[in-house]
């Protein structure tokens, strides 16, 4: 895991050797150079003890997961989950089994969710082992970096 | 009465997609089947043409809730095709690994998936809501068993430090010390989970089970040991196919598992607890007693005790592991790749992990046959449901459902590892 030491979180969720889920560690890749000191990047599995404790003990959390929500290959959405669920909690939203929503969830129902908790998900096309990220994810991930900054800096004054 | 069908078509809280089908007719449960259809996932075909040394990383790729399992039993199959036995510190190191699995994935299964039933809530989620400090135990117990794997396996999921003959990198006395710190706080939060898990209200529930599990002479087995049970088995690994057998059923894309004589027998928790008791250290065996368990437990919904007392042991044997580490000489022995046959089984948290692989010459993989826990307790979720849901039918059909649900989350499936691919011969004549 990269550096977490920051009170907000950059949180790039997935296995960079399954396919499209390497799309959030692959965009903290793209943002390390990016980010002000005062922000950390992360990779995560989506490990649900571990991502809780990532989310709970900052100050804002941004977070990057390849998602199924029946959308085209590639396409992006940008949720604010700091007031309400994220949509399809307990369907197949995250490409985790028991991964993001429930992780932002239990911090909520601790009560230790960030004030600012933004979820940017990409709609996957394969989470095949082995196979790397497909063309439209691809083409997306530069997109996605720049909405995490934007959003820093729109919320944050970071960045 | 007439007839009456339960279904759940879409079972939560399991790893993987399953659904169920439960038939009453006039009174009597007709028929019990769990349908799986998660798509196959090819493992065993993909692993054919790659090299020998390659199995353990494929295979750990199976399951991210037991990926250590997946790796042991194909690195004891490879080690048993090519002749050679790691000892010793290397041996510890593996135990030590493969406790850090159990701690975190029955902590996960105890807080998170099976805890909200006994409880009444739909998820560990809302569960959170009532009992906040309960559920902060369990992440933090199983941010321990996290920890382990870190440390030994490179990352927490899908460790990458395990090879054939061994490890890439040992880790130092120094750098297992703080992991012995992180361990003693979680024998305690195990220690409570025993204790609240034997005060959750248990349903009346004793099956005559066919106990299946590993046994070793000198230790409460988990990685290695001959195949026993409790109407007399005794088989060596290597026998496995000529007791046990896999058969296709049309409704799911799981192989069931069968033994040639018995029919269906129960892998797991219950299984390794009735059958090696008298191996757990005496720490787990208090705490058992005091929870009121016997040195038997056939009592399926008590498996989320058995399962707490199991964090225990291997809490206390972690830390034994850690308390008696010497770094060892070399991180692996070297193994030279023979055409050859090899078997390995493992305890898996769920239960027997069974691999077998055949190699040529150069130690490419002609051949991978792997039967996950799942596989084999399929045929015996279906028979706990036939034989416990006739002395429900009087339960509103809410709780009779939500009873269903419970009966196969006691066995914690992970339906993700019990997927095989079927092979699909077409003849033309």
């Amino acid at each position: 895991m990269s550096d977490v030491s920051g009170p907000i979180r950059v949180i790039g969720i997935g296995n960079r050797d399954r396919g499209d889920d390497a799309l959030g560690p692959l965009v903290v890749d793209a943002l390390r150079d990016r980010l002000p000191a005062t922000v950390s990047a992360v990779e995560h599995s989506g490990e649900v003890a571990g991502l809780v404790d990532l989310i709970s003990d900052a100050k804002a959390v941004y977070l990057v997961d390849a998602a199924v929500m029946g959308l085209e290959p590639g396409s992006f959405r940008e949720f604010d989950a700091s007031t309400s669920p994220l949509p399809a909690l307990g369907g197949a939203f995250s490409s985790h089994a028991l991964g993001l929503s429930e992780a932002i969830e239990l911090a909520r129902a601790l009560d230790a969710l960030p004030s600012v908790c933004r979820v940017f998900a990409v709609e996957a096309a394969s989470f095949e082992a082995g196979e790397g990220l497909s063309h439209p994810l691809g083409d997306t991930l530069p997109r996605v970096a720049q909405a995490v900054i934007d959003s820093l800096r729109q919320e944050s004054g970071h960045a | 009465m007439g007839r009456k069908t339960i279904k759940v078509d879409y079972l939560a809280r399991v790893e993987g997609e399953g659904a169920l089908n439960v038939t009453i007719r006039d009174g009597q449960v007709s028929k019990a089947e769990l349908r799986i259809f998660e798509p196959p996932r090819f493992f065993e075909a993909f692993l054919r043409g790659r090299d020998y040394a390659e199995a353990p990383d494929v295979t750990a790729r199976i399951c991210g809730i037991c990926p250590v399992a997946y790796q042991m039993s194909a690195v004891h199959a490879m080690e048993n095709a090519l002749g050679i036995e790691v000892e010793g510190q290397l041996r510890a190191l593996r135990r030590l690994l493969y406790c850090g699995e159990w701690i975190e994935s029955h902590a996960l299964h105890i807080y998170m998936l099976h805890a909200p039933d006994f409880l009444g809530y739909a998820g560990a989620v809302d569960m959170a809501r009532d009992y906040p400090d309960i559920v902060k135990r369990g992440l933090s117990l199983k941010k321990a068993g996290n920890a382990i794997m870190a440390l030994l396996g490179g990352r927490e999921i899908h460790p990458i430090n395990v090879r054939v003959g061994g490890f890439y990198r040992t880790p130092t006395r120094k750098e297992l010390e703080p992991l012995a710190e992180t361990l003693k706080q979680a024998r305690e939060n195990a220690l409570a989970t025993v204790r609240w898990t034997a005060g959750l209200e248990m349903p009346e529930a004793e099956r005559d089970y066919h106990l299946v599990a590993l046994h070793h002479p000198g230790e409460y087995a988990m990685n290695v040991g001959r195949i026993v049970s409790n109407r007399g088995l005794d088989i060596a690994v290597a026998d496995y196919n000529r007791h046990f057998v896999e058969s296709h059923v049309q409704r799911s894309t799981a192989l069931h598992s069968h033994l040639r004589e018995h029919d269906c027998y129960l892998v797991g928790p219950l299984a390794r607890y009735s059958l090696n008791h008298g191996q757990l250290s005496s720490l787990a065996r208090e705490t058992a007693k005091e929870a009121g368990l016997g040195v038997t437990c056939t009592n399926p919904f008590q498996s989320i005790v058995v399962r707490s007392v199991e964090v225990v042991y291997a809490c206390d044997e972690a830390l034994r592991i850690i308390d008696e580490y010497r770094e060892p000489e070399r991180p692996f022995e070297l193994a030279e790749p023979k055409a050859s046959e090899g078997f390995g089984c493992t305890e898996a948290p769920r239960g027997l992990l069974f691999h077998r692989y055949r190699l040529d010459a150069s130690g490419g993989i002609l051949e991978a046959q792997i039967v996950p826990p799942t596989a084999q307790n399929q045929p015996s979720i279906e028979a706990d449901l036939k034989d416990l849901v006739g002395g429900w039918l009087d339960l509103p059909a809410d709780t009779l459902r939500e009873r269903c649900e419970q009966t196969i989350r006691n066995y914690d499936p992970c339906i993700s590892c019990a997927t095989h691919f079927l092979k699909l011969d077409v003849r033309h004549e």
